[in-house]
Order: C-alpha cells, then sequence, then structure tokens
C-alpha cells in the first residue's frame, strides 16, 4: 500500500498545484524582501523563477487522460470552483512559460535600474491572478483572479516613481481597467439576476432557458462583459491606455502586460464566451468578429505612425490580439463538435508563438533604449553593426510578428486562416491577411533602420552593446521558440492534437 | 528525401553555413554560395537524366511528412508534407532557375557586405527553386513568401543607395499583397476542390486525411461535382488567383513596382528577379489556373487576352520611352509575359507551348541582359542610353552578346524568343483571331525599340568625356557564352525543352477538354 495520502493522486492537485506553488513562492519572495532590504538582491528573482519553473512541471505533469472526455460542459470541479480540464491546464501552461520569460527579463533588470524591489513578488501575485483566471469555473473567482492580476498591474506599471510617463501610464491603466472591471461586474450582475448562480457549469445548463426568456437581459450583460474584458485585452476601441501604459512601465513590465496578461484575458473570455454565452444564437458572435476585425486594422493602422518603439509595440499588440480573437468570433459558427479542437488549437499555438516573439521584441528594445537612452525606433540606426546578435534576433522576432515563413507566426495565422475557410468566415481570414500586409510597413520600417550607417559611429569598430548573460539567455529562449513553432511546429501541435478539449 | 528535396535545399544547407561560420574570408562566403548553387545545378541535370518523358504525371517526388494541423479542415486534420517532385511544366523552369541562380550569385559584386549579400542571395535561391520544385500548397506558399522577405533584403541593402528604400517597400507592398491573394485563393481552391466550400459536408469521399498535395488537389479538382464546387465559387476563387498573379508578374495595371525594383537593385539581384522571379506567376497561372481550374480559364478566356495584348502593346510601347536600360528591360520583360497571357488564353497545345517556351526564353534573355548591361553600367558608370554610345569599338564581344540578347528579344529566328512568340500567336490565332492580332503589333514594336536602343549605345560617336572601357574579362564569359549558349540551343532545337513539356501541355489539355 502507498502510505501517501490518496487525495495527492487525485488530478485536481495538477490544476490547482500551480497556482499554489506559485502563490507560496510569492509569500516567500515577500517575506525575504523584508529581510534583505539592502544589498544585490537578485537572487529573489532566481528564487521565483524557480518557483515558476516547478509550477511549470507539475502543470506539465497533469495527465489528461484522467479527464472525463465527455464532461466538456460540466468538468471536474474542486472546491466547486476550479475546473480540472485540459483547456485550463494549456492556458496555464502558456502563463507559465510568459512568466518564466518576464522574470527572466526582469532578473537583468533589477541590477541595473534602480526599481522598487517589489516587482519580483508582485509579478508573482499577478501570476496567481492569472492562473485563476484560467483555472477558475466561478463568476466569482474569475472576477478576483481578474482583480489580483489589475491590482498588482497598475502598481507594477507605476513602479518608476521618479518617471512621469511610468506614473501617468500607470494613471491611466488604474483608471480605464477599474472601468473595465465594473463594467464587468455589472454585466456579471445580470447574469446572476436571470440565472441565480455564479457557476459556469449551472449557467451553461440552463443558457438555452435564459436566451429564451430573458434575451435582452442576456445581450446586455453580453454587451457589459465583452466591453469589460475589452478593455484589459484592449480590443479597439477599448485600447486607449494601451501604449501610455506600455510606454511607461519598466520594460519587463510592458511584456508582462502584453504577454502573460493577455493570455489570462483570453482564458477568461473564453471560459465566458462559451459557458455563458455559448449556447444561445449566433448572432451576438457576429459583435466578436466585427470587434475582430475592428481591433485588426485599427490596431495596424495606428501602429504605422508610432516612432517610440514601445508605442509601436503596444499597437502590434493590439493588433496582434485582433489575430487572436478571430477563433474566439468563429466559435459562433461551429455547428460540428470536432470544430471546436481545431479553433481552439488554432489559438493556442498562436498565443504561444505569439508569447515568444512579443518578449523577444521587448527585450531587445530595452537593450538599445538603456544603450542609446533614447526610446524613439530611430535608436536601431546601426544595431547591425554594433550588435549583429540583436539585429538578428530582432529581425527573427518582428519577420514573425509580419507572418513571415520559418516562423511561428506564419504558421499560427495559416492555422487561424484555415479554421476561416473551414466555418465559412471567409472575410475574417482576408482581414487577417489583408491587415498583414499593413503591418509589413512598420516591422520591416523597424528592420530597415538596424541596417542603416550610424553616421556618429566608429566605422571599424563601434562600440558594442553591453548585453548580461540573462539576456543572452532570454533572447536565446525567445528565438528558439519562434523558430521552432515555424520550423517543426509539430513540437506543439501534436501534443495540442492529442489534447481531448 | 530524395533529389528533389536535396536539390531545394542545397542554397538552404548553404545559408546556413554562411550564418553558422564566422570569420571567413570574403571570398570564403561567396564560395560557399556558389557551391550551394552549383550543387543544385547539378543534381538539375541528374534530374534530367532521371525524368521520364513519356510519363506525365509528377515524378521524382520526394515526399516526408512535416506537420499535421489536427482537428482542422473538413475531415480532422490537414496533414502537411514537405514534398516535392517535377513534371514537364516544372523541370525546365527548375532548370532555369538553377541556372539562373548560379550565375547571379557569380556575379555578386564585391562590397564589405559579402556574408549578407551571400546569405540572402542562398535564401533567395532555395525560395526561387522551391517555387518550382514544392507539391504541396503549404511549402509552396512558404517558398514564396521566403522569396518576398529575401528579395526586399536584397533590393534593400545591396541595391542604389539613392532609390533603395522607395524600391524595396515598393516591392514588398505589391508582392506582400500578391501572396496573400494567393494565400487566400489556394487554400480557397485546396478546400473547394473537396466540396468544402459550397457545400457544408465534403462533397468528394476523402480516402486519406484531407491534404494540400499537388496530386491529391488535381485528382479531387477532376471528381469534384458542380455542386458541391458551384460556378459562382470557382468564378470567385479563380478571380483571387488571377488578380494575384497579375501583380506577382507585373502586369498592367499593377505593374509599376517592377521598374521601379530593376532600377534600383544591383546586377545579381536583377538577374534573380528578372530571370526566375517575375516567372513564378505565369507557372501559378498553369499549375492552378489550367491545371485545376481550367474551365475557368476557357470562362475568362478573353479577358486574360484582351490583358494580354494590352500588357504586349503597353509594355512595348513605355519600354520604347526610356532612357535607363534596366527600366527598358523591365518593360519588355512586362511586354514577354503578356505573350505568356496570350498562349494560357488559347488554352491549346500550341498556345500553352508557347507560354512555356516564353517563360524560359525571357527568363534565359532577361538574366542576360540585365548580365551584360550591368557588366557595361560597371565600366563607364551609367546606365543612361542618352550618355552612352559607341560601345561596339571599345567593347566588342560585350556589345556582341547584347545583340544577340536584344535580336532574341524581338524573336529572331534562331533564337528561343523566336519559337516562343510563333507558338504562342499560333496558338492565340486560333482561339481569339481579332485579339491576337493587335497583339502581333506589339512585335514590331519591339523590335524599334531594342534596335533603336542598341543602336544608341553600341554605334554612333562616344559621348565626350566618357572614360574607356576594357571588355568582358575571361571570369565574365562564363554567364555570357552560357546564357547565350542556351538562348541559341533553345532557338535552334526547341525540343531540348520542348521533349519535357509536350505530354504534359497534352494532359492539361484533357482536363480542360
Amino acid at each position: 500500500m502507498n502510505s501517501t495520502p490518496d487525495f495527492l493522486h487525485q488530478p485536481y492537485w495538477y490544476t490547482m498545484g500551480p497556482m499554489m506553488v506559485v502563490a507560496a513562492t510569492a509569500f516567500v519572495v515577500m517575506i525575504l524582501e523584508f529581510i534583505f532590504r539592502s544589498g544585490n538582491r537578485r537572487w529573489l528573482s532566481g528564487i521565483s523563477m524557480l518557483g515558476i519553473l516547478v509550477a511549470l512541471g507539475v502543470a506539465i505533469r497533469f495527465d489528461v487522460a484522467q479527464v472525463h472526455q465527455a464532461a466538456w460542459i460540466k468538468p471536474q470541479l474542486l472546491l466547486n470552483t476550479i475546473a480540472v480540464d485540459s483547456l485550463g491546464t494549456v492556458f496555464s501552461i502558456l502563463i507559465l512559460i510568459g512568466s518564466f520569460l518576464v522574470l527572466l527579463f526582469t532578473f537583468d533588470y533589477t541590477g541595473r535600474t534602480k526599481v522598487a524591489a517589489e516587482h519580483t513578488y508582485l509579478i508573482l501575485f499577478a501570476v496567481v491572478g492569472a492562473l485563476t483566471m484560467a483555472t477558475a469555473f466561478d463568476l466569482i473567482t474569475l472576477y478576483v483572479g481578474l482583480e489580483l492580476l489589475s491590482v498588482s498591474s497598475y502598481v507594477l506599471t507605476a513602479l518608476k516613481k521618479k518617471s512621469l510617463k511610468s506614473v501617468e501610464g500607470g494613471a491611466k491603466y488604474l483608471v480605464m481597467g477599474s472601468i473595465g472591471s465594473a463594467t464587468l461586474l455589472y454585466g456579471f450582475s445580470f447574469i446572476y439576476g436571470i440565472s441565480g448562480t455564479t457557476n459556469l457549469a449551472a449557467i451553461a445548463s440552463s443558457a438555452q432557458d435564459l436566451w429564451a426568456t430573458y434575451p435582452t437581459m442576456v445581450i446586455v450583460a453580453f454587451v457589459l462583459v465583452v466591453a469589460g474584458l475589452g478593455v484589459k485585452l484592449s480590443f479597439v476601441p477599448f485600447h486607449m491606455w494601451t501604449p501610455d501604459a506600455y510606454e511607461g512601465a519598466p520594460s519587463p513590465i510592458s511584456a508582462f502586460l502584453a504577454t502573460v496578461s493577455k493570455v489570462a484575458g483570453f482564458a477568461m473570455l473564453f471560459r465566458i464566451l462559451v459557458w455563458v454565452f455559448g449556447s444561445g444564437s449566433s448572432a451576438e458572435f457576429y459583435w466578436i468578429a466585427i470587434i475582430a476585425a475592428i481591433t485588426m486594422v485599427v490596431g495596424n493602422l495606428l501602429a504605422l505612425p508610432q516612432k517610440n518603439m514601445k508605442r509601436l509595440l503596444a499597437f502590434s499588440s493590439v493588433a496582434q490580439a485582433g489575430y487572436v480573437v478571430v477563433p474566439f468570433a468563429l466559435f459562433g459558427f461551429i455547428t460540428a463538435s470536432q470544430d471546436w479542437y481545431g479553433t481552439i488549437d488554432s489559438v493556442m499555438f498562436y498565443l504561444l508563438a505569439y508569447t515568444f516573439m512579443t518578449t523577444g521584441a521587448f527585450a531587445v528594445a530595452h537593450l538599445v533604449e538603456r544603450d542609446r537612452e533614447s526610446g524613439e525606433s530611430d535608436a536601431l540606426i546601426g544595431l547591425a553593426r554594433r550588435n549583429p546578435w540583436l539585429a538578428t534576433a530582432l529581425t527573427i522576432f518582428l519577420l514573425s510578428l509580419a507572418g513571415m515563413p520559418l516562423t511561428g507566426g506564419f504558421v499560427g495565422k495559416f492555422y487561424i486562416f484555415t479554421e476561416t475557410v473551414h466555418l465559412r468566415e471567409v472575410w475574417l481570414g482576408i482581414v487577417l491577411f489583408g491587415t498583414s500586409v499593413m503591418s509589413f510597413f512598420y516591422y520591416f520600417g523597424w528592420i530597415r533602420k538596424m541596417f542603416i550607417r550610424d553616421p556618429s559611429d566608429n566605422p571599424v569598430s563601434p562600440k558594442p552593446i553591453q548585453v548580461a548573460p540573462a539576456m543572452h539567455t532570454l533572447l536565446g529562449l525567445c528565438v528558439l521558440g519562434t523558430l521552432v513553432l515555424g520550423v517543426v511546429p509539430a513540437a506543439f501541435l501534436h501534443s495540442l492534437g492529442q489534447t481531448p478539449w | 528525401m530524395g533529389l528533389l528535396f536535396w536539390l531545394t535545399v542545397a542554397p538552404l544547407i548553404a545559408a546556413i553555413l554562411i550564418l553558422a561560420i564566422p570569420k571567413l574570408p570574403q571570398n570564403g562566403y561567396r564560395s560557399i554560395a556558389v557551391l550551394g548553387g552549383v550543387a543544385s545545378l547539378i543534381m538539375t541535370l541528374i534530374a534530367w537524366g532521371l525524368f521520364n518523358t513519356g510519363n506525365s504525371g509528377f515524378q521524382l517526388q520526394s515526399t516526408l511528412h512535416w506537420f499535421s494541423f489536427p482537428d482542422a479542415g473538413p475531415a480532422s486534420g490537414i496533414s502537411i508534407g514537405l514534398n516535392f517532385g517535377v513534371d514537364g511544366l516544372s523541370l525546365p523552369l527548375v532548370t532555369l532557375a538553377t541556372v539562373v541562380v548560379t550565375l547571379a550569385m557569380l556575379s555578386m559584386r564585391k562590397t564589405d557586405r559579402i556574408r549578407a549579400y551571400s546569405l540572402w542571395m542562398s535564401l533567395a535561391a532555395a525560395a526561387a527553386i522551391g517555387v518550382f520544385t514544392a507539391l504541396d500548397v503549404f511549402t509552396f506558399l512558404v517558398a514564396l513568401e521566403l522569396g518576398l522577405a529575401a528579395m526586399f533584403f536584397l533590393i534593400y541593402l545591396f541595391g542604389d543607395p539613392d532609390t533603395r528604400v522607395n524600391a524595396a517597400f515598393k516591392f514588398l507592398i505589391y508582392r506582400g499583397v500578391a501572396s496573400v491573394m494567393l494565400i487566400i485563393g489556394l487554400l480557397l481552391l485546396a478546400f473547394g476542390v473537396v466540396g468544402a466550400v459550397s457545400g457544408t459536408q465534403p462533397g468528394v469521399s476523402l480516402t486519406s486525411a484531407f491534404n494540400l498535395q499537388f496530386p491529391s488537389l488535381i485528382h479531387w479538382a477532376q471528381t469534384v461535382s458542380t455542386t458541391d464546387f458551384t460556378q459562382g465559387a470557382r468564378d470567385a476563387i479563380f478571380m483571387v488567383i488571377f488578380i494575384g498573379v497579375l501583380v506577382e508578374e507585373a502586369l498592367v495595371p499593377f505593374h509599376t513596382w517592377l521598374p521601379t525594383a530593376h532600377e534600383s537593385s544591383d546586377t545579381a539581384t536583377n538577374m534573380l528577379l528578372g530571370g526566375i522571379l517575375t516567372k513564378t506567376g505565369a507557372y501559378i497561372l498553369l499549375r492552378f489556373g489550367v491545371g485545376m481550374l481550367p474551365g475557368e480559364v476557357r470562362h475568362f478566356g478573353v479577358l486574360i487576352a484582351v490583358l494580354g495584348v494590352i500588357n504586349i502593346l503597353y509594355g512595348a510601347f513605355v519600354a520604347w520611352h526610356q532612357s535607363d536600360w534596366r527600366r527598358l528591360i523591365a518593360f519588355g520583360s512586362i511586354s514577354h509575359m503578356g505573350i505568356v497571357l496570350l498562349g494560357i488564353a488559347a488554352v491549346n497545345s500550341a498556345g500553352l507551348q508557347g507560354a512555356m517556351f516564353m517563360i524560359v526564353s525571357s527568363g534565359l534573355l532577361n538574366a542576360l541582359l540585365f548580365y551584360t548591361i550591368g557588366v557595361m553600367g560597371a565600366r563607364t558608370e551609367t546606365f543612361d542610353m542618352s550618355r552612352l554610345g559607341g560601345l561596339s569599338k571599345q567593347m566588342p564581344m560585350l556589345s556582341g552578346f547584347l545583340l544577340l540578347a536584344a535580336l532574341g528579344s524581338l524573336g529572331l529566328p534562331l533564337t528561343s524568343g523566336f519559337i516562343s512568340e510563333i507558338q504562342a500567336f499560333v496558338g492565340a490565332f486560333e482561339s481569339y483571331p481579332a485579339t491576337a492580332f493587335v497583339g502581333v503589333l506589339g512585335l514590331i514594336m519591339s523590335a524599334v525599340y531594342l534596335l533603336y536602343a542598341i543602336q544608341k549605345t553600341t554605334f554612333g560617336p562616344a559621348p565626350a568625356g566618357s572614360s574607356i572601357g576594357i571588355d568582358a574579362r575571361p571570369a565574365e564569359y562564363v554567364p555570357l557564352v552560357v546564357l547565350a549558349g542556351l538562348v541559341l540551343l533553345v532557338g535552334v532545337d526547341p525540343q531540348v525543352i520542348g521533349h519535357f513539356f509536350n505530354l504534359s501541355v497534352q494532359a492539361l489539355l484533357r482536363i480542360g477538354g
């Protein structure tokens, strides 16, 4: 007989385990932060990364075979609030990968920049919130997760308290984000009002009746929820805070907002759209499709005139979010149950590729900004000579964001496009690829700048940019991830195909 | 992994080596790139030997499962193969590509950025070859987009400092739009031929997993019924692909990027662009248009033929008024591609064969013209005809090759241009006599602009103050003799390449019949 208690063998812990590991690490780091108040505290980042890696290990060990496949709408629940399903687990894995990259980013940042050291555990608490959004199965818990993520993010954005831009960005994000949260909560109150429950499974089973009985209320709730989450995911027209927050925030935090925070937002959007609104008519999904189209077009248009690197990446991430919403809009047009699999796979694949390429682009932008003391994209001039490795890495990230082949971005876009063809909403796919051509202007514009010779540089041996080992590791991982997803996409697609959603 | 796999990836391997090996002497990187090209060329010759001309299907196939999009498409999962193969249509074009690629690599100019030059050249070469060898829509599109990115870098990094930014971005946006239209069109076509665009369920019973391989698509295209793949859907998909091809080929009214790109690029890039990359569109029209939507090619035949004639006349007319040789060649190329359109529109044996001859001939002649003009331009430091003259005295051999290339372009007998124009027009007169009659005027005009340009450049007095140039150096004879030799070989004995595609053309016509 095994001496360990039986409950440790429950698959539940693989879903909730990562959350607990990260939360425990966060508390430990917070306490250590109070004890060791001086000196180099980079090792705290090290502990945080270790915690994330352990959580990642626990999440990957989650054995999908133990999940009852038929229980899609009503998965096994832990404490009646946390869903034990592959959807939550895969979203958690994406969040943890993104968080690891961001922490690696801060590892270098902490050592060089005088920034409040609290950011390490704040990021960890934000990750706990993100993981909650991915796995929670109850409106209240989802909202608590969102608030945990948001409140930590507000503080993180304004962390450079001496910098006016950082404070301004934080304040804008706080105001807009709070309005978004409030709107979302207002929407939740309607859902609770008509269904009498906050549990997603219970709502899902009565959703058909609700649509028939209270159509107006459901529409009102739908509009409020999408607007509320739209602020967090910076869909157009709820994107106003994005450029200011991304520009002002410390670079690792900008990367965090663009990747981890968005992945978590998409996880929550998925739960609510499918479980609360999925069983109604597909009419409201047309609105998601229209939001996707507007986000793609406006995000790319607004990115065109940007001169500041992080502002451009902010608008680029708005546009990229538009690409990911396309499969969400397709949910409304699914007739055969197997079509769910393909659309979910395409979301997951694109989000992973997006995490690698966006984090990498922010990292290079950060290094260049620090070296040149200018965040303008003109600071990139001469990069190909000053540091060919940084230029190569950034070229790969930008080519991937633009959707060039042999990178994850191309495979991801192609996958999403095949879904739009398959589900007969080709026009969304056409907008997707059409706006990609628009994005060539600014992505290739950056690439162009890197290859211009900087007249102020020494022509023989230009001053190289100092890159710390941690940043080399980060860039190496991001390049590897972007290229592996493009050259051997099976590395991730195969496991996605095996996952029962 | 067979011969064609290695043939296609040889330049790619060269590119990886160039990236991986640090600190080689200047010529080291160039040699790696050239070796990659030569390896492809040798394998192409082996492929000639192995090719069975009595078989109209795809041969020498090398299949390799790449990955699958799980749970996507009409039959749970799309299998993507890194598949390569050739038939009679693609083998001559693969040969053209490997020959031009190798010669272009030999003509890379000396620069302190030879490593980057060799790298992008090798990538562009792999893409250019891959477009013709690919046997899977996904692989094909990867090659197409890779070529787009690599050519952007070639034009931008090594082009004329004053105009390269404009030219590179114009190229990127036009070809980018073309690629996007082709992605959309080809994927819709793939879904369409299994009946998954018009109907809700696949109309064709899928015995194997849904895939994007050419042989499967051709097979499905022949079996799908008109209720599963309606006329309206076919028309719409064909138009998307056709407009993509027009942009890709730089045909009127989407042609403005080509003269700008040629004018701003250096010789090796121009050989690649004029010799191969402007021929991919015609190949796409043959492969996917005539090969999979033959009914639509007939249906829109008048439109295609009229567009062809417009291009023949417009290209020739505008070429007449150019003073820059590179712009003249660009417009001449547009005129040639008009003849290809006319030949394809005819959808008969003579027309399609003429189109094939013209694609190969125009590729060879463009490469030869750009090379000769590039060498002359390096000596005289200008491409402007008004500042050139009397070159036949200073550079008799180069002037001779230029004259040969020009005569080939205007379709003199015993050059490759002759058989191309004759065949294409014979085909066109059969199907669209009136339109073809107007098109013939273009032949007269091409004689006018080419001879006018030759007369200005090589004869007459040299302009005052022009430097004395030297004639071709021994190393420069390699591209000149190879290209000129091929032009004459095809002209004297067209069956050298003709017997490769005769049967494939007949097979295409059976589909259409």
